[in-house]
């Protein structure tokens, strides 16, 4: 049985999937996070029924890419029956997408997720008066805390109703659903808590709202970096012992797995609590729906620069990996503003140069290095913002706005803050695993051979051949070759670094390695990041990235080492 | 409001020991600036309650003032790197009591 969940935005779907399946897909309380549809399969009273989460859709008016995917979907794969997903806080405006639904005449329920926040704010619904009028189950649920779930589970086994047709142009449709909602909601009180309208009211505030964002953001950079950096040297140093005992060894496997693999990895993996303590910090923002009203707080300052609201939540997700900040690009309906946003992406600084930051700042900047740090992620913001307006002003040309809505505040729930930290640290501790491991190997086998030395090896040869282009920043062959090998992924960079085994204070001074970070954040975007610019927009687009964020990154790194010169020496 | 004069009063004098130390300046030293900052919002935010006569602005810089204590609390056990903003705990009994006493408007 093929189950197709369809809804707006932010109403619960992934949470719903979760509750149904036992799953653990990642969540957020800000819209756009299922930009492709999610497969998942549960088992009901022994039947195996696949559920598939659509992105979240306001109609089936197919503007944007994600609503021509769930279009398509309900289409061409006819599913077995529609779970139509509504948020019972806002029924009217959820209606209007369920009355397009009916068309399809796919079996279909209506599940008033959320309904725990609506009872609490006032709102009843009286879901018998509902199912009369559209002819289908209607079932009252909340996913987080897995009220009604398996009420769901039983309707679903029965198969739903066939609804009722409501046909009609764009107008007519948006007055039956009005009327339905009228008919069916007692709205007793409909207030903000005092402390969800406090908060409101102080974080939107026109001139503490920025502030507050920033102070903020500087949290998350000292939790992140000042935190967590006492586990972190306690790997590293776990790390470091392994790696020399098991290297010294004689034969050349075990200087492989040594000097390469645990060198290599190691180095990475040994950063995984300063990328956890991020993913935490940021998750706890996502899930609180503090996130939505930063996106409203700076979308005035981001439509100066020609993208709007709506490019905000992809450039923020930006920071953990930018190839899903790249597919959610998708939710944005004006083209122009899309590409412009995915060729910005590259920009802001995802957790893989995190581990780049921390070692170089650690080394070269012990007492400031949360501020670098923090100097870094601002740098990237305003490289990413100048890109765009400059892109909006010459090949991307065009006007745009956008309409968001801001979910409730809620108290982030442990298992979900818990499945999406986790969600997020695992996809780079498997990188750690797959992409860093085999270039550990690479770069082992390259500085091992043909000479057995370093300074005789391939890898000295393809460093020094290199290096010239780097001569104004004074960068020598081996940084220059791990910038290469960051091309596959960025932390590449520190595994090489940790292949290696060089003494980086002793090869470059403070600016030097200021520049270096400036150009490891801004040059080429990865292999993954590249193929996702191509696959959403096209060949000629990921040519133009590439081109772009190198003739950025050089320029930016030479004026850093320029200016940094006139401060140490 | 007295609560919120004394709340200014003290955060005040916290942002300029933060920034005296962040610049080493009269024996101070350890600071950040950008602690500071953070500092320096929690005071505007509670001063601008008082202007507007709003418990609200009040309510949430006690909250904030708290999560920056109970991080930089942390900092401290982590890397012994101290910071003004550990005493903003001193807003807890006050939060405590809001969130006790929070009913619909």
């Amino acid at each position: 049985m093929k189950v197709a969940m369809v809804g707006n935005p932010n109403v619960g779907k992934t949470s719903l999937l979760n509750a149904l399946t036992g799953g653990d897909f990642s969540v957020g309380n800000f819209p756009g996070v299922t930009v492709e549809k999610k497969e998942g399969k549960g088992l009901i009273n022994g039947r195996t029924v696949t559920f598939v989460d659509l992105p979240g859709i306001y109609s089936l008016q197919a503007e944007s890419i994600d609503e021509k995917v769930a279009r398509d979907y309900l289409e061409k794969e006819k599913p077995d029956l529609i779970l139509n997903v509504v948020n019972a806080l806002n029924l009217e405006r959820n209606l209007y997408l369920t009355l397009q639904l009916t068309k399809f005449g796919i079996p279909m329920i209506i599940v008033l997720n959320m309904i725990d926040e609506a009872e609490k704010n006032g709102i009843r619904i009286d879901e018998k008066k509902l199912s009369e009028i559209t002819g289908v189950p209607v079932v009252k649920t909340s996913a987080v805390k897995g009220v009604g779930v398996e009420e769901l589970k039983r309707e679903i086994l029965r198969g739903g109703g066939i609804p009722r047709t409501f046909l009609g142009d764009l107008q007519e449709i948006i007055r039956i659903a009005e009327r339905i909602a009228k008919n069916v909601t007692v709205v007793e009180k409909f207030e903000k808590t005092e402390i969800e309208g406090a908060l409101d009211e102080v974080f939107m505030d026109r001139h503490l709202g920025i502030p507050i964002f920033l102070s903020f953001m500087w949290m998350m950079f000292t939790f992140t970096y000042s935190v967590a950096q006492p586990l972190q040297e306690f790997l590293e140093s776990g790390f470091d012992f392994l790696a020399s005992y098991i290297s010294g060894f004689d034969g050349w496997f075990f200087s492989m797995l040594g000097d390469g693999v645990i060198a290599g990895v190691g180095n990475v993996l040994s950063f995984v609590p300063n990328i956890a303590f991020l993913f935490l910090f940021l998750s706890i923002l996502e899930l609180s729906g503090y996130i939505p009203r930063a996106v409203f707080l700076v979308d005035g300052f981001m439509s100066r620069f020609g993208l709007h609201g709506r490019s905000v939540i992809p450039l923020i997700m930006g920071f953990g990996c930018n190839v899903p900040a790249i597919l959610a690009t998708r939710s944005i309906e004006d083209e122009k503003v899309r590409i412009a946003t995915a060729l910005i992406n590259p920009f802001m600084s995802c957790s893989a140069r995190l581990p780049i930051y921390v070692l170089f700042a650690g080394l070269f900047f012990p007492k400031n290095g949360s501020v670098v740090i923090m100097a870094l992620y601002v740098i990237g913001v305003l490289i990413a913002l100048i890109s765009a307006f400059i892109m909006r002003n010459t090949l991307l040309r065009g006007e745009s706005e956008f309409i968001m809505e801001l979910p409730p505040y809620m108290i982030p729930n442990p298992k979900e803050l818990w499945l999406m930290t986790w969600s997020r640290t695992k996809h780079f501790i498997q990188k750690a695993g797959t992409v860093i491991l085999v270039m550990s190997i690479v770069v082992w086998y390259i500085t091992t051979y043909p000479g057995g030395s370093i300074e005789e090896s391939y890898a000295a040869m393809l460093g020094k051949a290199i290096q010239p282009l780097f001569h104004p920043m004074g960068w020598s062959w081996e940084l220059v070759l791990a910038l290469i090998s960051g091309f596959v992924a960025k932390e590449v960079v520190v595994a090489t670094i940790g292949v290696l085994n060089i003494d980086i204070t002793a090869i470059m001074a403070p600016h030097q390695a200021f520049a270096y970070m400036l150009f490891t954040l801004l040059y080429m975007p990865c292999l993954a990041t590249i193929a996702a610019i191509r696959a959403e927009i096209g060949t000629r687009w990921a040519v133009f990235a590439v081109v772009f964020s190198f003739s950025v990154a050089y320029a930016v790194a030479l004026i850093a080492t320029e200016v940094g010169i006139w401060f140490w020496q | 409001m007295v609560l919120a004069v004394a709340f200014i009063a003290c955060f005040s004098l916290l942002t300029i020991l933060e920034i005296l130390s962040s610049l080493n300046l009269f024996g101070f030293e350890g600071g950040m600036i950008v602690n500071s900052f953070v500092l320096g919002t929690i005071t505007a935010t509670f001063l601008k309650g008082l202007i507007v006569k709003k418990n609200s602005y009040i309510l949430v810089a006690s909250l904030i003032a708290l999560a920056f204590s109970a991080l930089t609390i942390m900092v401290y056990l982590a890397s012994e790197s101290f910071s003004y903003g550990i005493f903003g705990f001193i807003t807890a009994p006050y939060v405590v009591r809001e969130l006790k006493n929070k009913k619909k408007v």
